[in-house]
């Protein structure tokens, strides 16, 4: 009895061990077994992304779809108790079914061989059983039968009834042949007791936080915001907290994978690392040779935003080999970090969030901080000013968490109508003679007629737009009001309050910035916060959304490319599909005159750019799906996304569990964390850069690649140092090591451009002040990029006859329950915020949806698919979805994931940065009608 | 001279007993015997816990520490078989005892109608830990179950088997779930979420048989449907345990007993899921603990009444949740009002977890009280229902 028992955990564990093992022991068994290996590794390595098969009792016994959590610790210990160090098979997690197999195998040779009493065994052996293996069989069981009925499954099935029942498969072996027939049985190992160690994540969040983390034997149990490990007060999040659930789930790449169905079909076979690295090589070596070096593209990515990074290690390598076609802007900010220096001649121009205390009033105007970190804990800063007595209103389309839980008022806005409101409120201040002259005069140049630069004509100031002078229309609250849907009297009040609260924060999101006029509402508020003089004032604020100075935070230095080209970041897709129309002066190439190539490789390295978060998904699938385009999209992540569908090369990738990195605290916060791993990496799972060093030595680049710094930790440890020498408060690194975090002591209070208000310190622009009127852009001679701040019309915005078919604005938001798009696929996160279409009563009623409706948001560009959610938190006209959601495409077309990115434009981009317009689009909402279909 | 207890049985019954009688009796000796091996668990819990992580020692309820500190002492896996109440001696499996007072919570076992073939393998009953685990043992990939019986029980263990993997079948005799607790309307709504989740539901069945060579394969009606199946759980109700008491108490269906708890004999109490108390049995938790607990302080000199238990039936699983308390329409010559709420009606801006926020309420009201209510979904109305109804409160 106990030999067959023997027999079959053997035969079983075998299968999960490879196919080839468990073939041949069927075939010396006399058993006719065949299994196609794509079939196998279908099913057992995760390489066909409709296809997921649990494989350990951390999953069977919770039903979440989590790794080494506290089942994993039980089943850890079971074996320890019985003397069984696990061997984390194929980089499994140890409660993997082929590892608890291996365990029983274990316990019943040693039954068999007589080191341990036939009674005892067995009792271990059902208790194991009871408590992990058999949950853990069933729950494969499901799995596999529900994706196949091929006879070998229907086998392997079979054979795990007999290990469950009791009733065994007869095999025809002999135990005494078998690999693990001689396992003499082991005292007891010593056990590991739960300990915290610190931890911070990469995520592209604004308020790293450093977290203790609850680990045991390489699981984890539990994380909390470390409240006093240091001299600032982590308060963490739910993101934070829920960590474990997104990045250690049983959703995880596992091995490398090469594509076998076509391009964003999500089919794959498994190769190894030797031959991935090989094809990289091949790859980036061929491109080089074929197309040039500008054909290479390392993809903006910030899934690893932190000190060592694999897209930074990738553009050295590429920079060593000829170059690469680089990029500059960011799909966050690119309209204000380009149009910042033409007015103030810098780009980091925001004030500090402590400064707001000091408010009288904050204007939170497309920004949403109860939701969004930008910096550690602004919201906390604005509640303080609250409490001393200041006024906070939020103007947003939607009523934002912020404008439930912070606001005094909510002021609804029609989307990329900021700049309406904005000339109105300049109208009422200047008409209402409540406007700052000392300041404007002193420090400003453009904003009236005696104060412009040298050869500029007569009605250009923004005086002059704002009044009519070249186009008859006064920018009067009245004119404002059917263009931002704000009634004029609300307009005044606004206006009034703003210019005689002193001081006043106007502090505008990244949001108006992403609208197809983002440079205009960018140049406009810093407008307002010049005419009331709160630039250079405690309490008051530049018009600059977040993009303070402060601290430099470790980062890696690139290695120069020798290919001088760079695009803006959201051109990529056009710089594969028509290079030829990238030019310098409508498409901002910079560098080079032309493209003599397309881009024919990416590498996006921890990116969710590809196939989410660009613009237009069914025009890059179009793209990508093109014979002849793109020749290789190599890819590496941590999960099945959109993005990584649609790759040639997948690569699997470890989260910031399974390695020590540095994360990037936004450079400019007052503190450093240094996040440690608490676990091996999964499977066979690597961190970029160890890939990419082997590629290097392949390409024959190594030495230079490495440039003395021999591996991970001595990059790491360089790139430290290299941030002492601009912070030379910093420790040594080993001492940062050790405590895990640095709050820095020397903190200046920095309110920008303090000195050059106080102490007449010329700005840093052609004029030495701050050009409300610019004639740098004003010679460009464009009509879509003005020389002054002021309304213009806005492709795909309120006043676009388009309208008239899709008469709704759509915006996305973003949501406490992601970063961008991680978390997506959380679902603890997700209940904090379902995906769904966020539409207003009103436009609701019309179209016959009630809440909870399925309903289609849909334009030219395509249609996603979700739940209504009907409220009165968003404005009439205006429909929302939330930022992020992973693509997903239903059979008829539709995204039934919700990726705002299935509606957006990528053909236009704003006219001087060439930035995302991602909340410029105009769309329509119908109910869905379920067709029926049988079955 | 101290006195010696003995209490039959150690469910929550026999625990609150115990418990009872250490707060006025400090030295008295205390016998529990148990007829199960495990350490006294919430019973409770074998339906209410996922099947996935079912691990009984999750739910024990007290440990060996404080059995030890109680100075009660447990006998595991000796079940009492005799009951002298001339002599005042029990005998157990293993030998016999005298006792001064005897608290009998001897508990009930699962009840199977007498169908033809019940004697089959295959067949389960859900009353102990070892149940759970040989239900879980007979599973296999493409398990169909089916679950005669579509009460609390049943309905628990059939959500938790669909969860685990299996095609679910729940067949119930009575014209709708539930009869007892809630009334057709409710029913429906339920028979529509189990649905969703896969299950078929087939109410005002009459089983003829359990057909299979010596493990069951069928299940056949009257009507002369047939439902093949894997295996079947019977959950139609228990049996209170009284085999081994003698005559001299009065057992009509289960133990008599007084609002004392007193049996029909002297010196004997009785108490939980083996009593009735003014003809009823309803074999709650919540009873078990009252009564245990004024079985206890009488057994220990005290002069105790028992007092209103919690009959509301509460359900509550991720997929399926169901609160239920009061009359909802039972007696034919009462007039009701029927009122409803659903959060449809008040869309919440604030409501954090939309999907499991869903509800839907109905109230029974007569004579402006609220008499009877249930809910189906977010149960977070529950507890101001209960008051509603336990303290006869006047609708607004």
């Amino acid at each position: 009895m106990m030999k067959n028992r023997y027999l079959n955990y053997h035969g079983l564990r075998l299968f999960f061990q490879s196919l080839d093992d468990f073939s041949a022991f069927c075939r010396k068994a006399n058993v006719n077994f065949s299994m196609g290996s794509s079939l196998y590794s279908d099913l057992f390595y995760g390489t066909d992304s409709e296809i997921y098969v649990p494989l350990w009792a951390s999953v069977a016994k919770t039903g979440e779809d989590v790794l080494l959590n506290h089942i994993t610790l039980n089943v850890i210990r079971f074996y320890k108790s019985y003397g069984y160090e696990p061997v984390h098979m194929d980089g499994n997690p140890a409660d993997f079914a082929g590892e608890q197999l291996r365990f029983a195998e274990y316990i019943s040779a040693c039954a068999l061989n007589g080191s341990m009493d036939l009674p005892e065994a067995e009792k271990v052996l059902c208790e194991f059983e009871n408590e992990f293996l058999a949950d853990t069989l069933h729950m494969i069981q499901r799995a596999i039968c529900r994706y196949s009925d091929d006879t070998s499954v229907l086998f392997i099935s079979k054979l795990m009834d007999s290990v469950i029942s009791g009733n065994y498969f007869p095999w025809d072996a002999d135990p005494m042949e078998c690999d693990s027939y001689n396992t003499r049985k082991h005292s007891a190992i010593p056990q590991e007791e739960p300990h915290t160690v610190s931890i911070a994540s990469n995520s592209d969040c604004g308020s790293k936080c450093k977290l203790l983390a609850t680990v045991c034997e390489g699981c984890l149990l539990e994380i909390n915001p470390d409240t006093d490990g240091c001299a600032i007060r982590f308060t963490g999040c739910p993101r934070g907290r829920a960590y474990g659930h997104t990045f250690l789930t049983s959703k995880r790449l596992r091995y490398p994978m090469e594509r076998t169905g076509e391009r964003g079909e999500g089919k794959f076979r498994r190769i190894s690392w030797e031959d991935a690295v090989r094809k990289v090589a091949d790859i980036t070596s061929e491109s080089g040779r074929k197309y040039g070096p500008g054909s290479r593209f390392v993809i903006n990515a910030a899934g690893v935003s932190a000190a060592i990074r694999g897209d930074r290690f990738m553009k050295n390598l590429l920079a060593l080999d000829g170059g690469y076609l680089d990029y500059y802007n960011y799909y966050s900010a690119a309209c204000a970090l380009y149009i910042n220096p033409y007015i103030y001649g810098k780009v980091l121009a925001g004030n500090h969030e402590s400064t707001y205390t000091d408010s009288q009033l904050i204007i939170l105007w497309g920004f949403n901080p109860a939701s969004c970190h930008f910096g550690l804990n602004p919201k906390e800063y604005f509640m303080r000013a609250k409490g001393n007595g200041a006024q906070i209103i939020v103007i947003d389309p939607r009523m934002s968490d912020s404008a439930i839980t912070m606001a005094d008022k909510w002021i609804p806005i029609r989307p990329s109508s900021d700049t309406a409101l904005i000339d109105a409120m300049a109208y009422v201040i200047w008409d209402e003679g409540l406007e700052d002259r000392e300041f404007m005069d002193r420090f400003c140049i453009g904003f009236d007629e005696d104060h412009m630069p040298e050869g500029v004509p007569y009605g250009e100031s923004y005086h002059s737009h704002v009044f009519g002078i070249k186009d008859g229309i006064k920018k009067t609250p009245e004119w404002a009001q059917p263009i931002t849907g704000i009634p004029a009297e609300t307009i005044r009040e606004l206006a009034r309050l703003y210019a005689t609260a002193k001081p006043a924060a106007l502090l505008p999101g990244f949001a108006p910035q992403r609208t197809m006029v983002g440079e205009q509402a960018c140049r406009g508020f810093i407008a307002l916060a010049c005419m009331t003089g709160n630039v250079g004032v405690s309490g008051g604020s530049t018009g600059v959304p977040g993009l303070k100075e402060g601290h430099d935070c470790p980062g890696m230095s690139l290695y120069p490319n020798p290919y001088p080209g760079k695009i803006p970041v959201f051109q990529w897709t056009r710089a594969i599909d028509a290079p030829e129309t990238i030019d310098p002066v409508h498409r901002g190439l910079k560098g080079v005159d032309r493209l003599e190539s397309g881009i024919k490789v990416i590498y996006s390295l921890a990116s969710g750019i590809i196939i989410n978060q660009h613009s237009n998904i069914n025009d890059t699938r179009r793209i990508l799906q093109t014979p002849g385009k793109l020749d290789a999209l190599i890819l590496s992540d941590l999960f099945m996304t959109p993005s990584a569908k649609f790759a040639d090369l997948l690569l699997p990738a470890v989260s910031f569990f399974e390695m020590d990195n540095i994360p990037g605290t936004w450079t400019a916060e007052d503190y450093l964390l240094y996040n440690h791993q608490i676990t091996e990496p999964l499977f066979g799972c690597r961190f970029e850069y160890d890939w990419i060093r082997e590629v290097a030595d392949i390409m024959g680049l190594k030495e230079s690649f490495d440039a003395g710094h021999d591996g991970r930790d001595a990059w790491l440890r360089y790139v430290y140092d290299q941030c002492r020498l601009s912070e030379t408060e910093l420790p040594d690194y080993d001492t940062f090591r050790e405590n895990s975090c640095h709050v820095f002591k020397n903190n200046y209070p920095r309110v920008n451009f303090l000195e050059n208000i106080r102490d007449g310190v010329p700005f840093d622009t052609p004029s030495g002040k701050i050009e409300i009127f610019s004639k740098t852009l004003y010679d460009m001679g464009r009509k879509d990029i003005p020389g002054a701040p002021g309304h213009i019309y806005c492709p795909e915005g309120p006043e676009d006859p388009l309208q008239k078919k899709y008469p709704l604005q759509l915006i996305a938001y973003h949501t406490k329950r992601r970063c961008h798009s991680q978390h997506n696929e959380n679902p603890l996160l997700e209940e904090l915020d379902p995906s769904r279409i966020w539409i207003s009563t009103e436009d609701a009623r019309e179209r016959g949806i009630n809440d909870g409706d399925i309903a289609e948001v849909f334009n030219d560009r395509g249609i996603i698919r979700l739940p209504a959610k009907v409220t009165d938190r968003i404005y009439r006209g205006v429909v929302a979805v939330s930022e992020g959601g992973w693509y997903k495409e239903a059979s008829d077309g539709a995204d039934i994931g919700g990726c705002i990115n299935t509606l957006t434009m990528s053909d236009k981009a704003t006219p001087l940065a060439n930035g995302n317009p991602q909340h410029t689009n105009l769309a329509d909402v119908r109910k869905y009608e379920v067709k029926n279909e049988s079955n | 001279m101290s006195k010696r207890y003995i209490i039959v049985g150690s469910g929550i019954a026999g625990l609150s007993a115990a418990r009872a009688i250490r707060e006025d009796d400090s030295n008295g000796q205390i016998i529990m015997f148990s007829a199960e091996d495990n350490l006294p668990y919430s019973r409770p819990m074998l339906t209410k816990a996922p099947f996935i992580s079912f691990n009984p020692d999750d739910w024990t309820l007290y440990d060996e520490d404080w059995f030890m500190e109680n100075k009660i002492e447990l006998r595991l896996g000796e079940p009492v078989t005799k009951v002298d109440t001339e002599s005042k001696v029990v005998t157990t499996s293993e030998g016999s005892c005298s006792y001064d007072k005897l608290i009998i919570a001897s508990g009930a076992e699962s009840f199977v109608p007498p169908f033809n073939g019940r004697d089959k393998k295959g067949i389960f009953t859900i009353r102990r830990t070892e149940d759970i685990i040989s239900i879980k043992k007979a599973y296999h990939s493409h398990t169909r179950a089916v679950v005669i019986g579509g009460g609390v029980i049943g309905l628990e263990a059939a959500v938790e088997l669909a969860r685990y993997g299996a095609s679910v079948t729940v067949l119930e005799s009575m014209p709708y779930l539930m009869t007892r607790q809630i009334d057709n309307e409710i029913s429906d709504i339920i028979c529509v979420k189990l649905g969703e989740l896969g299950m078929e539901v087939h109410t005002g069945v009459q089983i003829s048989s359990l057909d299979g060579d010596t493990w069951v394969e069928s299940v056949s009606l009257a009507d002369g449907r047939i439902f093949p199946c894997d295996f079947v759980v019977v959950a139609c109700g228990v049996r209170a345990v009284t085999s081994m008491l003698p005559d001299t108490i009065d057992v009509p269906r289960a133990i008599a007993i007084d609002d004392h708890c007193r049996t029909s004999a002297e010196d004997v109490y009785a108490a939980g899921d083996c009593a009735q108390y003014n003809g009823v049995n309803y074999a709650l938790w919540s009873q078990g603990l009252m009564q245990g607990y004024t079985a206890g302080k009488n057994a220990a000199g005290g002069d105790v009444t028992v007092g209103k238990t919690d009959t509301s039936l509460v359900m509550n699983s991720l997929e399926m949740s169901l609160f239920a308390l009061g009359d909802l329409g039972k007696n034919p010559d009462a007039e009701y009002t029927i009122r409803y709420r659903s959060s449809k009606d008040s869309p919440d801006a604030f409501l954090v977890n939309p999907p499991q926020g869903e509800f839907f309420e109905k109230r029974y009201i007569s004579h402006g009280k609220v008499v009877g209510a249930a809910i189906v979904g977010n149960l977070s109305g529950m507890q101001e229902l209960k008051d509603k109804i336990n303290n006869e409160e006047e609708t607004e």
